[in-house]
C-alpha cells in the first residue's frame, strides 16, 4: 500500500513537473489560485514567507548596503549646504531644552513624591532592542519593513517598533534572523491610542497614505490641531504613552494625524519589549536563572 | 524535434542573467535615495524580466519567471501569487509580441515596458482594492508607475551592454 502511494505521488509529481515545464498557462493558473487562497486566508503562507525572509535577509542586506550608503551620502551632502542655519537653530533649541530640563526635573521630583504618598505600583521598566531596517515591501499597497532581528534576538510578534521620534509600527512576523514590521500607515494597521489633553481613547487607522485617521470616537468630541497622540496601552499589547504623532487637521469631522517619525527615514529602529506584570517578569527570571536567588 | 545540448557558454550566459535578476529582485525591496517613498521599486525586476524576455527568452523559462515572482511575493509580504501572476501574464504577452518589439527602435520597446508596467500596477491596485474592500488612493500608485517608466532608460543601457557581452561570448 505504501509503495503504491509512493508511486502514485511520484507519478503526480512528474506529471506536475511536465505540466509546469511545458504550459505557462498552467503556471499562471497556479499563481492565480495561490493569489485567491492568499486573499481568503492571508496567514496560510506565513511559514513559507518567514522562512524565505530568513534565508534571503543576508543577501538583501549585502545588496542594499551600497544604496543605504548612497542615501546617507546624499543626505549628508544636502545637510552640508544648510549647516549654518542648522547650527543657529540647534543653539536656540539647546537653550530652550536646558530650560525644559530644569522644569522636567522639578516635575519628576514632584511626581515621585506624589506617587510615594499614594503608594502607586511602579510601572515596569521598558527594555529595547535596537536594530537595522534592511528592506521594505517595495509596494504602494503594502506598508511593511524588514528588520535585521528575529527570535534569536528575543523579538516577539506584536511588539511596538519606534523610530527616532516615535512609534512607527508593530512586529507582525518573526523569523529566526529577520522580522517584518507592519507600519502604522498600512491600511490594515489599527492601534489603540489616547488623545492627550482631553484623555479620549480612539483607534489610529492607517490609510496607505502618509497621514493617518482617528476612528471609533464619540461624534461630539472636540479635538484641536496639534493634539498629541500616544498609545493607550489598551489590550496590554503596547506600553502606555508611546508617542505617535499629532493631529494636523480635521477633514470632514475626521481627525488626521501626522506621525512624528517618518517610517521610511528610519535606518535603525527600537523594538519595545511587551509590557509585563513585574511579578510575572520576576517569576520568568527566576525560572530562567534559578541560581540567582540562591546566591 | 532535436534539442540543442547545453554547453558551458550557455551556463555562463544563464548565470549572468540570473545574477542580474537576483540583484533586481533585491533592489525592488531597497529604499532608493532621491526616488521618493514608493518610487521605482516595482520596476526593477519587471524591467529585468521584460528585457530578457525580449532579447534572451531562451534563458528565461516560464518556471524561472514563476519562481522569481513567488520569491518577490514572499519577500514583499503582500498577497502571495500576485507578483507571480502579473509577471507570468506580462511574460506571455511580451513573448507573443517579441518579433515585433525586436524590429522596433528603443523608444517603442520603452513604451512597451510602460504599458506592461501599467498593466501590473493597475492589476495590483484592483486586487488590493478588492482585498481591503475600499478604494485605495490612486495618486501614489500612478506616480510610482511614472517613476517606474522613467527608470527604464536608466537601466536599459547597462542591460544592453551585458547582452552584447553575452552575445560576443556566444
Amino acid at each position: 500500500m505504501g509503495i503504491f502511494n509512493k508511486r502514485k505521488a511520484l507519478r503526480a509529481a512528474s506529471a506536475a513537473m511536465r505540466l509546469s515545464k511545458y504550459s505557462p498557462m498552467a503556471l499562471t493558473a497556479i499563481a492565480a489560485l495561490m493569489m485567491m487562497v492568499s486573499m481568503a486566508k492571508p496567514d496560510l503562507w506565513r511559514g513559507s514567507r518567514t522562512a524565505t525572509t530568513d534565508t534571503m535577509s543576508p543577501v538583501v542586506k549585502i545588496v542594499g548596503t551600497p544604496f543605504r550608503m548612497m542615501a546617507e551620502t546624499v543626505s549628508d551632502a544636502s545637510g552640508l549646504t544648510q549647516i549654518r542655519a542648522e547650527n543657529a537653530r540647534l543653539k536656540a533649541e539647546n537653550t530652550q531644552l536646558h530650560e525644559w530640563y530644569q522644569t522636567a526635573m522639578l516635575l519628576r521630583a514632584e511626581n515621585q513624591s506624589l506617587k510615594d504618598l499614594l503608594n502607586v505600583i511602579p510601572e515596569p521598566d521598558q527594555s529595547y532592542i535596537t536594530t537595522r531596517v534592511i528592506a521594505d515591501s517595495g509596494s504602494s499597497f503594502v506598508k511593511t519593513v524588514l528588520i535585521e532581528a528575529g527570535s534569536d534576538n528575543a523579538i516577539q510578534e506584536g511588539q511596538a517598533v519606534l523610530g527616532s521620534q516615535g512609534m512607527i509600527g508593530r512586529v507582525i512576523e518573526v523569523g529566526q534572523r529577520a522580522s517584518r514590521v507592519l507600519l502604522l500607515n498600512d491600511i490594515n494597521s489599527h492601534i489603540p491610542v489616547v488623545i492627550e489633553g482631553i484623555n479620549q481613547r480612539a483607534i489610529l487607522a492607517g490609510t496607505n497614505d502618509d497621514l493617518l485617521t482617528l476612528i471609533h470616537m464619540p461624534a461630539d468630541i472636540l479635538i484641536e490641531k496639534g493634539a498629541r497622540i500616544v498609545t493607550s496601552g489598551t489590550g496590554g499589547l503596547f506600553p502606555t504613552g508611546l508617542p505617535i504623532g499629532e493631529v494636523v487637521e480635521i477633514r470632514n469631522g475626521v481627525p488626521i494625524v501626522h506621525t512624528y517619525s517618518d517610517p521610511y527615514a528610519a535606518g535603525y529602529v527600537q523594538i519595545v519589549e511587551k509590557p509585563q506584570d513585574p511579578s510575572v517578569k520576576a517569576s520568568i527570571q527566576n525560572l530562567t536563572n534559578p541560581n540567582r536567588d540562591m546566591q | 524535434m532535436r534539442r540543442t545540448p547545453i554547453t558551458g557558454i550557455h551556463i555562463i550566459h544563464a548565470v549572468g542573467v540570473y545574477i542580474v535578476l537576483l540583484i533586481f529582485l533585491v533592489l525592488n525591496l531597497v529604499d532608493m535615495p532621491l526616488m521618493g517613498r514608493d518610487g521605482g521599486r516595482l520596476a526593477f525586476l519587471l524591467i529585468g524580466l521584460y528585457f530578457w524576455t525580449v532579447f534572451r527568452p531562451g534563458l528565461l523559462p516560464y518556471p524561472l519567471v514563476f519562481g522569481s515572482g513567488l520569491l518577490l511575493d514572499f519577500l514583499s509580504g503582500g498577497l502571495v501569487g500576485l507578483y507571480t501572476f502579473c509577471f507570468m501574464v506580462v511574460t506571455m504577452i511580451v513573448r507573443g509580441q517579441r518579433r515585433y518589439l525586436l524590429g522596433q527602435s528603443w523608444p517603442v520597446v520603452w513604451a512597451g515596458f510602460s504599458v506592461a508596467s501599467l498593466v501590473v500596477t493597475l492589476f495590483q491596485y484592483l486586487a488590493y482594492s478588492i482585498v481591503e474592500w475600499s478604494i485605495l488612493p490612486l495618486l501614489p500608485v500612478l506616480s510610482n508607475w511614472v517613476i517606474s517608466s522613467l527608470l527604464y532608460p536608466l537601466v536599459f543601457p547597462p542591460l544592453v551592454f551585458l547582452n552584447r557581452i553575452l552575445s560576443n561570448e556566444g
